[in-house]
């Protein structure tokens, strides 16, 4: 490990101090740079580098104040809030769901932009590190734009959320005439990018409440209505053109008696999978799926430490790419992958493992059950649930241990962990 | 107002709620001490400090002296209950998840109506918490537990009174299924359902099933209701039965959905049988009047 750091550190600078190379990532380029050794710091004409890798004695490669991970451009990344807003008598209540940073960004605190004109420019309020605030003291009738935005802890923007709009409106008092109250029903539209005409399946409180298929662009907008005032659990997914399905999305929601939410900026992370589930040592690996139209996918490559590659989804969405396993350690690894496109990332997707070993490769056995699809009917819902709590602190039978074995997490048992993982595979 | 229900009760609800920096059960109350012989509402809610979780279980010991008269669990973040919240023995037992997980801060579970019957403060804990990550291998988080101390008061007041939501919306449409499974129920058919209310909450289930020879039941109250759960044994086993199956709210709103019997196969049709049965009898009739007239 030390021998290969050590490499890293050589072979790695080499080009840079003799042939000042270009190097570039999604979010900076680096050009001419200059490293010093003695003691002094790596710059260019538009960064500094602090911490550089240098090998002033043998041994000597440690730093208390990062991290160091493999490749040379290293970058943070941070998920964009899904903001959404709800408008009632004079106040609009706002609420978003947390950024997910990663690789060095943490999060401190978020601003919300308000303004009158759709695309702003927006005054901004800072709100602390909460997921909700109400703005009060609004015109009703008077339609709201709202942004947010997430800061990092220097106080530096790193993500900002789409646009929502918001109309105020009095309320309205029951009508005369000695009939009972009848509470006005709410309606809420979510908005958003999947993949590129693919389904879109929108979960009210875990039963599926209605899909849609995305455009061409992979936007998609499902409205919902005729709910009763309350706090919903919402939940989105899509199907891409293989029938490989993303993670989910989860938007917890409260909504008022008679109004109208709009909840916008969803991006569903990128579907996965791989050519192999067994590679030999040095192979490369294809690594592959759908997502939004020419974005950057961000893929990650997870064993003792973290492999970050790159590459573009073309114009249906699909992405390719053929990881070189020889800096792999022999063993079990896994990979995910997210996406970022016009200043929206979206959080990663779902985990996909594989194996490196000593021999040759086999393909990637295609399961006729997929996980926690306890009776194999293609789909995980109540019906897995029932038949799994059925079984909820049973002895098992010798034909649903099978069962268990295959699809849930093989410990003999049904209790709280398949539970779980039912949950997570749950597409309703 | 029930907007601004569901907010002040998690809002105050905050105030009370301890910083933790893993993911912890929380209690919450609109007040510090509870009205001696009145319900109270006491809440119980999940601060996942940024994690996204999808299943949960603990028990709450409820102190000595205090009666638990109802638990309500309308608008909670666990879509679907493993154990429905139930008070035995001197404690509340709970397990649910929430499929595509949750991440917050207020995750709001479901509350305890308590009565206290002493004037000594008491004392809510929770033990043998378990919650478990959305990660699809169901990896435990780290959790701690919870407490809230009380005081009791004499007075009574709006706040710390309990006063049910005033409810008058049916519960939401659900869409229950049946199926059968050769590992549960010795194969037999069997129906499954969840449904949800955002007032006041769900009560219970009942269900009815009819052959419905001669067209659809006028009104629901003919039906021969029974209290039932999920997942419910079908008693018609050849599915030739419509299956009516009612959710009851807390204030007594009733939403019933109904589920067609299978499809009958033309011998298994009332009417087909009544017409053969008519050319049957005209045959008959025609047979013993040529009869008739033939021995004339």
């Amino acid at each position: 490990m030390r021998f290969r750091f050590f490499l890293w550190s050589i072979f790695g600078f080499i080009p840079i101090l003799c042939f000042a190379q270009l190097y570039s990532s999604s979010n900076f380029v680096l050009e001419n740079p200059t490293l010093t050794l003695s003691g002094g710091r790596a710059t260019s004409p538009s960064f500094e580098y602090y911490s550089a890798i240098g090998e002033t004695a043998i041994g000597e490669y440690t730093s208390g104040n990062f991290l160091y991970r493999s490749g040379f451009l290293y970058f943070p990344v941070v998920s964009t809030p899904i903001l959404s807003a709800t408008a009632v008598d004079g106040q609009v209540v706002l609420s978003w769901t947390a950024a997910s940073p990663e690789l060095g960004w943490t999060v401190s605190g978020y601003e919300i932009g308000q303004s009158t004109v759709s695309g702003g420019p927006y005054t901004f309020t800072s709100v602390g590190n909460v997921l909700g605030v109400v703005r009060s003291g609004l015109s009703n009738g008077t339609t709201y734009y709202f942004v947010v935005r997430t800061l990092d802890a220097f106080g530096t923007v790193i993500a900002t959320s789409s646009q929502v709009s918001a109309m105020p409106v009095g309320s309205s008092s029951p009508g005369g005439g000695g009939g009972g109250f009848i509470p006005a029903s709410a309606s809420v539209t979510f908005s958003g990018r999947a993949y590129p005409e693919s389904t879109v399946t929108l979960l009210r409180d875990s039963q599926i409440a209605v899909t849609t298929i995305a455009g061409p662009d992979a936007r998609f907008e499902i409205s919902l209505s005729g709910l009763s005032g309350g706090s919903y659990i919402f939940s989105l997914y899509s199907t891409d053109s293989t029938g490989n399905r993303s993670a989910s999305v989860t938007i917890p929601v409260t909504l008022a008696p008679g109004s109208s939410t709009h909840i916008s900026g969803i991006f569903i992370a990128p579907t996965i999978a791989v050519d192999k589930s067994l590679v030999r040592k040095g192979e490369n690996i294809a690594i592959f799926g759908q997502t939004a139209p020419e974005g950057t996918v961000i893929i990650s490559v997870h064993s003792g430490e973290e492999f970050l590659v790159n590459t573009p989804s073309d114009e249906n969405g699909v992405y390719l790419y053929n990881f070189d396993t020889s800096p792999l350690e022999l063993g079990d690894h896994s990979t995910k992958s997210r996406v970022t496109l016009a200043g929206e990332a979206s959080p990663f997707g779902n985990s996909v493992p594989f194996a490196v070993g000593l021999t040759t490769s086999t393909p990637v056995e295609e399961r006729v059950c997929k996980r926690a699809d306890v009776n194999c009917d293609g789909r995980v819902n109540l019906v897995d649930f029932s038949i799994a709590a059925y079984w909820y602190r049973r002895t098992l039978s010798s034909e649903f241990l099978e069962v268990e074995s295959a699809r849930l997490n093989g410990d003999g048992k049904i209790d709280l962990v398949d539970f779980s993982i039912m949950a997570y595979y749950w597409s309703g | 107002m029930f907007f601004l229900r569901i907010f002040s009760f998690f809002i105050i609800s905050a105030l009370i709620a301890v910083p933790v920096s893993a993911t912890q059960f929380y209690f919450g109350t609109n007040t510090k001490e509870l009205p001696l012989g009145y319900p109270s509402e006491v809440g119980i809610f999940l601060n996942t400090e940024g994690d996204s979780v999808n299943a949960f279980e603990g028990e709450i010991v409820v102190p000595t002296g205090v009666e638990i008269a109802e638990i309500r669990d309308a608008n909670s973040i666990a879509t679907i209950w493993i154990e429905q919240p139930h008070y035995r023995d001197g404690r509340v037992f709970f397990s649910g998840i929430t499929p595509g997980g949750f991440a917050g801060s207020q995750g709001y579970l479901f509350s305890l109506i308590a009565i206290s019957q002493k004037s000594d403060p008491v004392l809510f804990t929770t033990e043998n918490e378990r919650v478990l990550l959305n990660d699809g291998q169901g990896t435990e988080a780290r959790v701690t537990s919870g407490s809230l101390a009380l005081g009791s008061t004499l007075s009574t007041s709006t706040g710390n009174v309990f006063v049910p939501p005033y409810d008058t919306e049916p519960p939401d449409i659900f869409v229950p299924m049946v199926t059968r499974d050769t590992h549960v129920f010795e194969g037999k058919y069997f129906a499954v359902f969840t449904a949800q209310d955002k007032g006041s909450g769900i009560w219970g289930y009942e269900i009815a099933e009819r052959r419905n020879w001669f067209g659809e039941v006028k009104s629901y109250d003919q039906l021969e209701w029974k209290s039932a759960e999920s997942p419910y044994v079908l008693l018609d086993q050849s599915r030739k039965s419509t299956i009516y199956i009612k959710a009851i709210d807390y204030a007594g709103n009733e939403r019933v959905v109904v589920l067609p019997s299978r499809s009958l196969l033309f011998y298994e049709q009332p009417l087909v049988w009544c017409i053969l049965g008519a050319i049957a009898l005209l045959l008959v009739l025609s047979f013993a009047y040529g009869r008739y007239k033939a021995s004339r």
